[in-house]
């Protein structure tokens, strides 16, 4: 019988329960601060520096629904996710260099440049295998890529990300429904940060909750605070750990909030600004660093070298990807068919 | 309306032999036309109603302009109505109509027409097109090069074989330039003596290298000194008469007829004259003659008697008055007061532009010229 | 040769194949327990299971997609649309995923499917259950778009198509189902990408797509009586085209008709026309022409339903007219 259940805090008594070593939180900090880095350079790029061009969705203050779920899967599980995509590549280790120069629409980004901004996530080799700007439709891609999976009777499990405003369309409810009857080894991560565009959930989904409308279908569904990145990590470990062992799919609502608009250039002036004050307070990378501080898991120092080398990390990105020369015009017709 | 010769531009119709709404039958003759030199019946190209007459009697028609309409409307593909008017009302395949064009210069004809037809030289407006509207297909242009009659003519009159077909340029386009002119301005009149050639012979025989022409020249040269109204030019209407007397000879090239001038005729002797001749053919063969030997001349001579001709009445060299022909010499029947006799001869004529110079000076100047010919020891 | 029909060859195909590769996978609507609506895939639930040979429920977009998903998951999905008109349900999952993974990308990916689906103009199931809509499929670049006109090239291509590392809409004809054929036994494909001359000729080329390439067959016959050598060119896929067969029938011809199911506006004739007018301008001696449906939808009641539809007979005419008869 499927149950929603609110996922609550992870006391710290409780982190070696979940394989939350020191090692491994620190990581989870860097990987984070990593995210938040490269998407204020990606702001800087466009709004002040006017280097880069396109529609561009930032992952600024979801961070650690990516991380918290990447880390709770194994390496080689395989995901789906959106044009909201940045921070999943990021979290799913495609390099940083190859992200960057994706963005700038460099031949040595990883999709050639021939993706852009919305499709940066593709990376197979480290399992970020398909990132689409159409809303809904990497779900019913990844009920496939779970019955895949499953019916290759694989150890790998399939995740797939998406928003609130994702929960309305037809591509929804067909792969939600598939899944859920097929029982496929899928996590449905859903990032409700309470905006699609400039409509609110309120506006939008008919259901009491999110949740609940997933669980109508059958579906295990947790309900995790967004913003608190070992919260999410152990919610998406146990749903991992259930979907390989047992093949059984689970939706997680993530509740969280954009710190920016719904793209770059997008102010988000339709939000109150009293709920921007109250969500930036939340920070996730915030309250991350100052529990870690209290638990005395991390010394300021440490963040401060984190902080510089993941800097590093980003500018050395930046000037790869402005080496990098643009494909050849004739070689487009190279990448349409495959030959093998 | 057909090309019925080939010079021909438009013809005249003459008469129509059937009338609008009769039927008329393949290769009855339907009319009459005139064309340039000669009458033809026009026979109908095809059988139906003569449904409709576009051009009535006394008209003149363009060759290749419709001039009738037999059968329906949309049916007609036959040359009598031109292959060159649009069709606006062929039958429309099921797909968007083909072009139409309203021009009536433009050949309906194929894609794959056209380029057949420049790759061996087929001339498009020749044809009659057999596919759906008159257009002409490829199949028309295979056809056309295996066929010996044109599709145009449909008179019994046939064009001759061609051996060659050559532009008029160069030499001879200036020549034939000179000589339309000529004839359009000059009034000619001709007068003849015949000229006792018994000495003439004598001294040929002993002096083998000077040419007739050149004792033509001399004789000419020294009548001219004293008969100078003859040895004029004329431009508009000024006459002028000249001290020199340079005597141009007609030189026949492969290229064309050549006059190239010998200056001061008269003051050379008969030997220089003929070795000048001589040179100046020689020049005029290699294509070497200067402006020059071209230019200056004041009377011309020109000898067709080589060539067995008796006597001719040449063109006047504009802008000179005068030019002077020279016939065979051969023996002729000769009259002494009843007796007749067999004695060399030969017949001179004298060209002349009757508004320069009148009747009897110019007889007199060819008195003189047959004098001197007739005592040839005297031109030396 | 022994003789099949065209749904038992197609069968023979998908059974070969899923014999071969266990990673080919079948799911759609009534394929399982129901053996199919057009018995294609009869007895192959009851040979291979139900883990490769999935029923689903309604949803077109999670067939589409859970193809595409199999496929990135490494497998070899053969998806069914049951009718062609369903396919703009799942048209995101096919032209705007599948069809531009490889190319944004950049190579990474690769999408290998089928996606099985058939038309049932002819067979009286109106508007909704009769269209026949390949040039809205072969105008994305990154799907192809096969089309078999009879039992051997049903076989044969399929099994092409299957092994296909692209996504493939192929495109079955309802009406042609029962008909049958000559299939050869031993092994054997057909490879895309090459079109057939069925029939060789002088006088006009037909290039004809799906079931227009049967009638087109019984049209040249008819065109043999009155003395006209007709050329009939079956495309077999119409993405990729073999545009070089067809150019060198027009050069030797040197007039085209293109014969298809689909309307005429915007249709697969359009685009060959305009493709061999660039190529063969000059060899032409006739405007091409197109044998198609008229611009409306479709008529449910049976005689107005096989006047809308081209055949042998509008074949003919369509040939009259080229030639000014």
């Amino acid at each position: 019988m499927a149950t929603i259940t609110q996922v609550s805090e992870v006391s710290q008594n409780d982190y070696s329960k979940h394989g939350l070593t020191k090692e491994i939180l620190h990581k989870i900090l860097r990987k984070m601060l990593l995210l938040r880095k490269f998407e204020e350079k990606i702001e800087e790029l466009f709004l002040v520096k006017g280097l880069l061009i396109g529609p561009s969705h930032l992952y600024l203050g979801q961070e650690a629904i990516a991380v918290g779920v990447m880390f709770a899967l194994q390496p080689d599980d395989l995901t789906i996710t959106t044009y909201r995509g940045h921070g999943h590549a990021l979290a799913k280790n495609v390099p940083t260099n190859l992200c960057m120069a994706e963005l700038f629409g460099k031949s040595t980004g990883n999709c050639k440049g021939l993706g852009g901004s919305m499709h940066v996530a593709i990376y197979p080799k480290t399992g970020s295998m398909y990132a689409t700007a159409i809303v809904g439709s990497g779900i019913p891609i990844a009920a496939g890529v779970g019955l895949g999976l499953k019916q290759q009777k694989s150890n790998k499990i399939a995740a797939t990300f998406f928003g609130d405003g994702a929960c309305n369309s037809g591509a929804f409810h067909e792969g939600v429904n598939l899944i859920a009857l097929w029982q496929l080894p899928v996590l449905l991560i859903c990032e409700n940060n309470k905006y699609a565009m400039s409509t609110p959930v309120e506006k939008a989904v008919s259901s009491p909750s999110i949740a609940e409308r997933a669980h109508s279908y059958g579906l295990e569904t947790k309900v995790v605070n967004g913003n608190d990145v070992t919260s999410v990590y152990v919610a998406a470990k146990e749903a991992a750990e259930r979907a390989r062992r047992l093949s059984e799919p689970t939706f997680i609502e993530c509740r969280t909030y954009k710190m920016k608009g719904h793209g770059v250039y997008d102010k988000g002036d339709y939000r109150p600004k009293e709920e921007v004050a109250k969500w930036l307070e939340r920070d996730p990378i915030l309250t991350f660093k100052n529990r870690m501080l209290n638990e005395r898991l991390i010394t300021q120092n440490e963040i401060e070298k984190m902080e510089a080398s993941t800097q590093m990390e980003i500018e050395d990105a930046v000037t790869f990807a402005m080496q990098g020369a643009v494909l050849p015009f004739q070689e487009i017709h190279r990448y349409v068919y495959a030959e093998e | 309306m057909p090309r019925l010769d080939p010079g021909m531009q438009s013809g005249k119709i003459v008469e129509w032999l059937k009338k609008e709404g009769d039927a008329v039958k393949k290769g009855e003759p339907i009319l009459v036309v005139e064309g340039e030199k000669t009458t033809f019946e026009i026979e109908a190209p095809d059988s139906g109603p003569l449904t409709k007459i576009l051009a009535g009697v006394g008209t003149d028609v363009q060759v290749a302009q419709p001039i009738a309409v037999i059968g329906e409307p949309g049916h007609a593909t036959h040359p009598i109505i031109s292959p060159q008017k649009a069709d606006e009302e062929r039958q429309q395949p099921s797909a968007a109509p083909a072009v139409t064009s309203t021009s009536s210069d433009r050949v309906i004809a194929s894609p794959a027409a056209r380029r057949l037809a420049l790759e061996r030289g087929v001339d498009l407006t020749s044809l009659k097109g057999s596919g759906p509207g008159g257009r002409i297909t490829s199949e028309d242009i295979l056809a056309a090069r295996q066929s010996t009659a044109t599709a145009q003519t449909i008179s019994k009159v046939l064009q001759p074989a061609v051996l060659k077909k050559t532009k008029l340029v160069g030499i001879r386009k200036a020549v034939a330039e000179r000589l339309s002119f000529s004839a359009r301005t000059v009034v000619p009149v001709t007068i003849t003596v015949e000229a006792d050639a018994t000495k003439l012979m004598a001294m040929k025989e002993k002096q083998s290298h000077i040419g007739f022409t050149a004792i033509g020249v001399k004789a000419a040269a020294k009548a001219l000194e004293k008969h100078n109204s003859v040895n004029a030019t004329m431009e508009s209407d000024e006459v002028t008469t000249y001290s020199d007397i340079n005597v141009a000879v007609a030189i026949h090239t492969e290229q064309g007829l050549v006059a190239p001038v010998i200056r001061n005729a008269n003051k050379l002797s008969l030997k220089e004259i003929s070795t000048e001749i001589d040179e100046l053919s020689r020049k005029a063969a290699d294509n070497r003659l200067t402006i020059e030997n071209l230019t200056g001349g004041t009377f011309t001579v020109t000898n067709l008697g080589a060539y067995d001709i008796e006597s001719f009445a040449p063109i006047i060299n504009p802008p000179q008055c005068a030019i002077l022909g020279l016939g065979r010499i051969a023996y002729k029947p000769s009259a002494h007061g009843s007796e007749i006799s067999a004695r060399p001869a030969t017949l001179l004529t004298l060209v002349f532009d009757h508004r320069i110079i009148d009747g009897v000076p110019a007889a007199k100047f060819l008195r003189d010229v047959k004098n001197n010919l007739e005592d040839p020891e005297g031109l030396l | 040769m022994r003789e099949l029909t065209y749904a038992d060859a197609l069968r023979e195909a998908l059974r070969e194949e899923m014999l071969r590769d266990p990673g080919v996978i079948l799911l759609g609507e009534e394929i399982g327990v129901f053996n199919g609506v057009y018995k294609v895939t009869r007895g192959l639930l009851d040979e291979f299971g139900p883990e490769r040979v999935r029923d689903t429920p309604i949803s077109e977009a999670a067939i589409a997609g859970a193809a595409v998903g199999l496929a990135l998951a490494g497998l070899k999905p053969v998806a069914e649309i049951m009718y062609m008109d369903f396919l703009p349900i799942c048209m995101d999952q096919l032209s705007t995923q599948a069809a531009k993974m490889r190319f944004m990308s950049g190579g990474q990916l690769k999408v290998p499917f089928v996606l099985r689906t058939q038309y049932s103009l002819g067979r009286q199931h109106g508007s909704q259950h009769s269209q026949f809509t390949p040039a809205w499929f072969f105008q994305v670049p990154g799907l192809k778009v096969v089309l078999p006109s009879d039992p051997s090239d049903a076989k044969g291509l399929l099994k092409s198509s299957i092994r296909e590392p692209n996504p493939v809409l192929f495109v079955e004809s309802g009406l042609l189902y029962r008909s049958k054929g000559p299939v050869p036994e031993e092994e054997y494909t057909v490879p895309l990408g090459k079109a057939a001359v069925k029939k060789k000729g002088d006088d006009v080329t037909i290039v004809a797509v799906s079931r227009m390439v049967g009638e087109s067959l019984t049209a040249a016959k008819k065109l043999e009586d009155k003395g006209v050598s007709a050329e009939v060119i079956d495309v077999r896929t119409l993405q990729p085209l073999d545009l070089d067969a067809i150019v060198e029938s027009v050069k030797r011809t040197s007039r085209l008709i293109i014969a298809s199911d689909d309307v005429k506006r915007g249709g697969v004739g359009a685009e060959i026309s305009a493709s061999i007018t660039e190529t063969a301008f000059d060899y032409l001696d006739a405007p091409i022409t197109r044998v198609a449906c008229p611009d409306t939808p479709i008529p449910f009641s049976p005689q107005l339903e096989q006047m809308y539809m081209p055949n042998a007979e509008s074949v003919v005419q369509a040939v009259d007219t080229l030639l000014g008869r």
